[in-house]
């Protein structure tokens, strides 16, 4: 006999006990590895999820700006261009399109379409080449959608409800050049429709069916049309704005070093940038026949009329040390002198340029000297402005203009007064200007005569007479004189005026930039060519910033499938109880086992053996019990994971709060393999555990067969248990009522520390009474003798039972006050709005101001509008990270929070968003908004950003608190922001919010609103929604009920709740079976009673009820205990409209505990039966 | 085989054997055992350690049933009647008294008592009252509401005796009654076990290592590797 061998047949013969105990093991194993593989399913979804949706796909370029098809067929042939891609596939995609589906009186509308418009001529592209080969192409639409075509996913056709045959209309941004924000940007017809649009098949949401630049979970609307129908809707002939680079397979994603191989790969052209070259030369012959050259020079500029600042920064570093130099070009609305009395009429509509003199700019005054450098308020005046105006040297003129930057849509004018400093000779041309020929003088004409120093702006620049200017603002015709229209027909843009290159970046500098062109003398043997090899070779490096950067797309979303959770944690932590319970088991069976064979070990120990060499086989048992427990729980584990995916399936359970199905089953190596390893490893521990607590029982005893201590004996009444549970009663009173004056998760806490200073009292009364014997309470002389001797019984060991009792109270209390955390919807969660709504389009009127109501929705919109306000926000598109959004957010939108909405939360009267935490300053000490400064934050420094404390904690993983910075990469730039407030949950969760201010500064391209928060009068929020989504339409508003939306945010929370209270029910249920087992132990050491009962005339029967009702008495015990200190926490939230309890299933749950509860007792009672309580009774002592 | 014979027995134990099984041959503990005992007799059984005593009395106390022979209570085989219907025999017929008394820790000197009257139901005033008068008797009137912990060995033992006693049994068995007591104690306990069943006419049985316990009783046997070898 070895060692070993004993072990072996120790582990046979007790295989009762040791099969019961590798159950608990396999319990405690199963939930560790339910919890893993759920995470490995919701990864593993996620990534398949995203692989499908790709296929092929690895990187986009979406440009904001339309760019050659042949850059596309030009890509692949770059030496650059890296072996991990296959194939680079131009196209155009609108990621924010409108899609309609007119009814009868009823318009069906979809927003935030991503429409993509691919070749579908076969004679283009051949099928290799398609979107659709990008993905599986058995997935592929049949037919391909033909010019006047459509094909939609499945997500889109149900939600506007057609099918093949019927006909849909799509609604596109319409290519702008110049900015909508600045005042020469159109802001009301930006939208182009594509009506009538036939849907000819319809792909289901799988494959390129669900093509999405975001991740997320949720199906995308998609619309797929043919690349022509788009170029011709749009006018962009060979024109795209979007690349899709592919690999010859789904994986893998190629690495960032490929990936900047692939941005070195493009090289847009000048044109594609948007920008122009031209070469703006006047030469005039003299009277004895020579050509006098007056300028001659290249000029950039751009189709948006502003230089963009990187262009701007490119530009003079290539053509700098050539003599180039920046001039912006600005339109002044009214030229006027600054006299006093009766203002005369000024000139209206003139260019006013901004230069500074060089060697090869230097204007002259009437005497033809040098007028020099101009000071900060000094102005030169064409001698056409100075006679006109009556002015001279030394007068002082009024500029009146539009600020750069409309505000709400609205241009605004200011204006400057600037001194003259000189006049400059304008020569008059003698013959009306024409664009395609060189000005004609008689008399030679100076640097002045020079109308390109006005960019070309389409629409005003090419239009023949100021009448037929195409502007987004009103023209004062009644200004225009005739002397106004001949000097557009004859100098057309020259500028009227001069000032200095600083004065004019004041007035007119804004965020789209500040130079209107960059000049650069035509010297020596500089070519058009060369200035723009020199220029290309400083702007490709930076060709990111001006819209020409690749997204690593499958990168991207293969990392944020890593998911913004850590689900086998969050199941883990919230399957505690469960492992909780099954460890407890674990220690109890073990235990129970231990107490059978004490007789066996103390032999041991009185035969020669020392403890340590018991407590080895004991745990060398308990280890093979382990490894064996730990196989099953594997097996458990997977059909356990396989229920819980289920459950979250469940449209009831999970579905409703992320919306869409899209869990699989996933499971890793890795996840059996550290799930069975930490089952065996805490049972082996709780086993030795369980042993080594033995180590001081004496030989003897064990050779008597007894483990525990001898019965206690009670103590004598003692007060202070009283006096503290008291104490405790009055605390949790206090706190209550002081919690009546909080709200939110804080309210709902402080009721829980009330609540659980209850439990304690409660307990501790327990206790104290079970110490007294229990004699008080229950007299065996009333009825029911027995029930009260089960009570009494149950007062045997104070101790235990208290902890017994107290270990069920508290999951119990655990449960159903966690229902204190279950949310619903608040004022502060809507922040007072009405309604929240998004646009696919932005907008730019101010629809706060009825007169823009008026003017834009109708005098009958804006009546319904009467008493609603508008607050709108600029959004820069990007993931949702939203805790309903399971993908890990790698660019989270952003919104720019406007002043308006800061200042409205001035009015303390007002209604808003509670915050849980905003940095300490005293300017926002009543108003926490304003950690969001009103000026834009100094360049370098992180910006202030408020979010939502959820996003921040579980989305983001921002564990700092205020003060936290952390960054994310925009259009390949880093920007850092720092947490300035974090909001509790309310309908802005998911989003970083910055001020306006912030916004416009890092995001200058992205012009007017696409966000909107609405108040409405009470019950007139469906009516204002109605209105508003309809004379929006074309820009997509569409509108929810704020309250709606944040029960769908709160679902999520409530969802995860509810989780844990049902794991915990299911750790309560596996605890019970603890319970049984303690019952067992008690009888076992109580034996000796036992058999005088039964000598006494107890029938078995009898017994068995009496240890039942002891299993009872604590389980009721423990339940009531844990219960009515919850109700003490929840009730009072629930009552303040803090918290939505769900009685019902509470109650189900409840019983369900009560039920297996009694049913394990039932077990532990049979098993009562069949201890030899009557060898007890003959023990030799 | 010796044989004890009284003149009404009411106690009839006749040719009981016990074995138990074991993986080779059966162990038997008691060997063709016969006993007669009447109202109001009472009888010792002495035996050295393993010699069947306890089996013998757990044997007429209905708690171990025979391998053969027939135990008769009161004209009735108790072994003839179902588990309950045996319960219920044994609680009324039938009292106890330990080595260790088995006093229910959690339970007041008069609750201990009284534990046997609530196999079946409620207690009644009159069983509360039969209660309190057994421990008066006993000496303990004073005690009525202590707990066990709270008692010397001696008084435990005569608890035991009252609780023995309170369902008026026709027979009590005691199995070393005296055994875990000091000398003063255990003749407090042996008085009281002699004179109470005798003043309710109940039949006794002792199991006892203790001659001088045995000297006092009516009757003495020797048992002897589950044989009754010798008695008085």
């Amino acid at each position: 006999m070895t060692f070993l061998k004993l072990a072996i047949r120790s582990l046979i013969y007790y295989w009762r006990i040791h099969a019961t105990v590798a159950l608990g093991v396999a319990a405690a194993t199963a939930v560790l590895i339910g919890a893993l593989v759920v995470g490995d399913s919701v990864r593993g979804s996620l990534r398949g999820m995203t692989l499908d949706r790709l296929g092929r796909i690895h990187e986009l370029l979406l440009s904001d700006r339309f760019f050659r098809t042949s850059l596309a067929d030009q890509l692949p042939q770059q030496a650059e261009f890296p072996q991990d891609y296959q194939l680079a596939l131009g196209l155009m995609l609108f990621p924010q399109a409108t899609a309609e589906r007119p009814g009868d009186g009823q318009t069906t509308r979809a927003t935030n379409v991503l429409v993509v418009g691919s070749e579908t001529d076969a004679r283009q592209a051949p099928q290799q080449t398609d979107f659709w080969s990008l993905g599986d192409r058995s997935l592929a639409p049949a037919p391909l959608p033909q010019p006047g075509e459509v094909v939609l996913n499945r997500r889109l056709a149900d939600e506007l409800q057609v099918k093949v045959g019927d006909q849909i209309t799509l609604r596109l941004p319409k290519p702008e050049s110049i900015p909508a924000d600045s005042p020469l940007g159109e802001k009301t017809d930006r939208i182009r429709s594509l009506p009538q649009l036939m849907v000819v098949a319809i792909v289901e949401n799988r494959g390129l069916g669900r093509f999405s630049l975001h991740p997320s979970q949720s199906e995308p609307l998609n619309a797929f049309v043919s690349l022509r129908q788009l170029q011709d809707a749009l006018d962009q002939k060979d024109r795209i704005n979007a690349l899709l680079v592919a690999g010859p397979d789904v994986l893998p994603a190629p690495a960032d070093e490929a990936s900047q191989a692939l941005a070195a790969a493009l090289k847009p052209s000048l044109e594609d940038l948007g920008l122009t070259i031209t070469h703006p030369r006047l030469s005039y012959t003299s009277a004895n026949g020579d050509e006098v050259v007056v300028y001659d020079y290249f000029s950039v500029s751009s189709d948006r009329m502003i230089l963009p600042a990187a262009v701007e920064r490119a530009a003079a570093r290539a053509l700098g040390p050539l003599g180039g130099h920046p001039v912006l070009t600005y339109l002044a609305n009214v030229m006027e002198p600054v006299v006093a009395g009766d203002s005369p009429t000024g000139i209206p509509y003139s260019m006013v340029t901004a230069i500074d003199p060089t060697n090869q700019f230097t204007l002259l005054d009437a005497q033809q000297q040098p007028i020099g450098r101009l000071g900060d308020s000094e102005i030169v005046l064409t001698s056409w402005a100075a006679d006109d105006l009556g002015v001279g040297p030394g007068d002082e003129v009024r500029l009146t203009y539009f600020e750069p930057e409309t505000r709400g849509g609205a241009s605004e004018e200011s204006s400057a007064v600037l001194r003259v400093r000189a006049i400059t000779p304008l020569t008059a041309p003698s013959e009306p200007f024409l664009p395609s020929q060189q000005h004609h003088f008689i008399e030679t004409p100076t640097l002045a005569n020079d109308p390109d120093l006005t960019p070309k702006v389409e629409g005003i620049t090419d239009q023949r007479s100021i009448d037929d200017w195409e502007v987004p603002f009103t023209i004062d015709y009644s200004l225009i004189r005739p002397a106004d229209d001949q000097y557009w027909e004859e100098y057309a843009t020259t500028p009227k005026a001069f000032v200095s290159l600083a004065t004019g970046r004041r007035l007119w500098g804004s965020r789209f930039g500040a130079t209107t062109s960059f000049r650069v003398p035509a010297t020596g043997q500089l070519t058009q060519e060369e200035v723009e090899r020199r220029l290309m070779a400083e702007l490709l490096p930076d060709k990111a910033t001006l819209g020409f950067a690749f997204r690593p797309l499958k990168r991207q979303q293969l990392a944020a499938s890593a998911g913004n959770t850590p689900f086998d944690w969050l199941f883990l932590a919230l399957s505690f109880f469960v492992i909780a319970a099954a460890l407890m088991l674990v220690l109890l069976l073990q235990r129970l086992g231990f107490e059978q064979r004490a007789q066996q070990v103390g032999l041991l120990l009185s035969v020669g053996w020392n403890r340590r060499q018991v407590r080895h086989l004991l745990i060398y048992e308990g280890l093979a019990v382990s490894l064996i427990g730990s196989a099953l729980g594997v097996l458990i584990g997977l059909g356990y994971a396989g229920l819980i995916l289920a459950a979250l399936h469940s449209k009831a359970w999970w579905l409703g709060a992320i919306s869409t199905p899209f869990l699989e089953f996933h499971w890793t190596t890795r996840s059996l393999v550290m799930g069975y390893v930490s089952g065996t490893v805490v049972s082996v521990l709780t086993i030795a555990w369980s042993v080594w607590r033995t180590r001081h029982v004496p030989a003897r005893q064990l050779l008597a067969g007894r483990v525990a201590a001898a019965a206690s004996t009670y103590a004598a009444p003692a007060r202070w248990p009283l006096l503290v549970a008291l104490l405790l009663v009055s605390a949790a009173v206090g706190l209550a009522f002081w919690a009546f004056g909080l709200t939110g998760e804080q309210q709902a806490g402080s009721f829980v520390g009330s609540g659980a200073m209850l439990l304690t009292a409660l307990l501790i009364w327990c206790w104290h009474a079970l110490r007294q014997g229990g004699r008080h309470l229950a007299p065996l002389t009333r009825r029911a003798p027995l029930v009260m001797l089960a009570a009494r019984s149950a007062a045997r060991n104070p101790t235990r039972s208290t902890l017994t009792i107290g270990l069920i109270a508290t999951a119990s209390f655990l449960i159903v006050a966690m229902s204190a955390f279950r949310l619903k919807p608040t004022e502060t969660g809507t922040g007072g709005f009405a309604l929240i709504a998004e646009l696919s389009q932005p907008i730019f009127a101010d629809f706060r101001r009825p007169p823009e109501r008026e003017e834009l929705l109708g005098d009958e919109a804006a009546a319904v509008l009467r008493g609603s306000d508008l607050f709108t926000f600029r959004v820069r598109p990007g993931d949702n990270a939203g805790c309903g959004n399971l993908y890990r957010a790698q660019q989270p939108r952003i919104l720019g929070v406007p002043p308006a909405l800061v200042e409205r939360f001035d009015d303390p009267d007002a209604a808003g968003f509670a915050f849980a935490a905003a940095a300490d300053s005293p300017q926002n000490s009543h108003n926490p908004w304003h950690v969001l400064s009103a000026i834009a934050t100094p360049s370098g420094e992180p910006i202030p950003v408020v979010l939502d404390k959820d996003t921040a904690l579980y989305s983001l993983q921002l564990l700092g608190g205020i003060g936290q910075e952390f960054t994310f990469v925009y259009d390949d730039r880093p920007i850092t922001f720092r947490v300035a407030g974090l909001l509790a949950l309310s309908v802005l969760h998911g989003n970083l919010l910055i001020s306006e201010a912030d916004f416009r500064q890092l995001f200058p391209d992205i012009n007017g609103y696409r966000f909107a928060l609405v108040t409405a009068p009470a019950g007139q929020a469906e009516q204002v929604a109605e209105v508003l989504e309809d004379r929006l339409s074309d820009q997509g508003f569409d509108a929810l009920d704020t309250r709606v939306v944040l029960s769908g945010l709160m679902a999520l929370q409530n969802t995860y709740l509810r989780t844990f209270q049902m794991l915990g029910a299911l750790g309560l249920l596996l605890g019970t079976f603890g319970l049984a087992a303690v019952q067992l132990r008690s009888v076992l050491e109580r034996r000796g009673e036992m058999g005088l009962l039964r000598a006494a005339g107890f029938r078995r029967s009898r017994l068995a009820q009496l240890v039942l009702l002891e299993n009872l008495f604590l389980l009721l015990a423990g339940l009531a205990a844990g219960v009515l200190a919850a109700l003490a926490a929840v009730l009072p939230h629930m009552f303040r409209g803090g918290a939505a309890v769900p009685f019902a299933e509470l109650a189900m749950m409840l019983v369900l505990v009560l039920l297996v509860g009694m049913a394990a007792g039932y077990l532990a009672s049979q098993a009562t039966l069949r201890v030899p309580v009557l060898a007890a009774l003959r023990e030799e002592r | 085989m010796p044989d004890l014979i009284s003149e009404r027995p009411d106690l009839i134990v006749e040719h009981v054997a016990k074995q138990y099984p074991t993986r080779s041959a059966p162990l038997e503990v008691l060997r063709d055992v016969s006993v007669q005992l009447s109202a109001g007799e009472n009888l010792a059984i002495l035996g050295p350690s393993g010699s069947g005593k306890s089996t013998l009395l757990y044997v007429i106390g209905t708690l171990e049933p025979p391998s053969s022979g027939s135990v008769t209570l009161g004209e009735q085989n108790p072994y003839t009647l179902s588990e309950p219907e045996l319960a219920r025999f044994r609680n009324q017929h039938v009292g106890f008294v330990f080595q260790d008394h088995h006093l229910l820790p959690q339970l007041s000197v008069l609750e201990n008592v009284l534990v046997p009257a609530m196999a079946d139901g409620p207690v009644t005033d009159a069983v509360q009252d039969r209660a309190t008068d057994l421990l008066q008797r006993v000496g303990l009137e004073d005690r009525l509401d202590h707990l066990p912990s709270e008692l010397s060995g001696g008084e435990r033992g005569r608890v035991a005796v009252a609780r023995a006693l309170i369902n008026r049994p026709q027979l009590i068995l005691a199995d070393e009654p005296t055994g875990n007591l000091d000398r003063t104690s255990a003749a407090s306990v042996a008085q009281l076990l002699l004179q109470l069943p005798q003043e309710e006419n109940t039949m006794l049985i002792v199991v006892t290592h203790s001659t001088e316990l045995a000297q006092r009783m009516q009757r003495r046997w020797q048992l002897d590797n589950g044989q009754l070898v010798s008695g008085e």
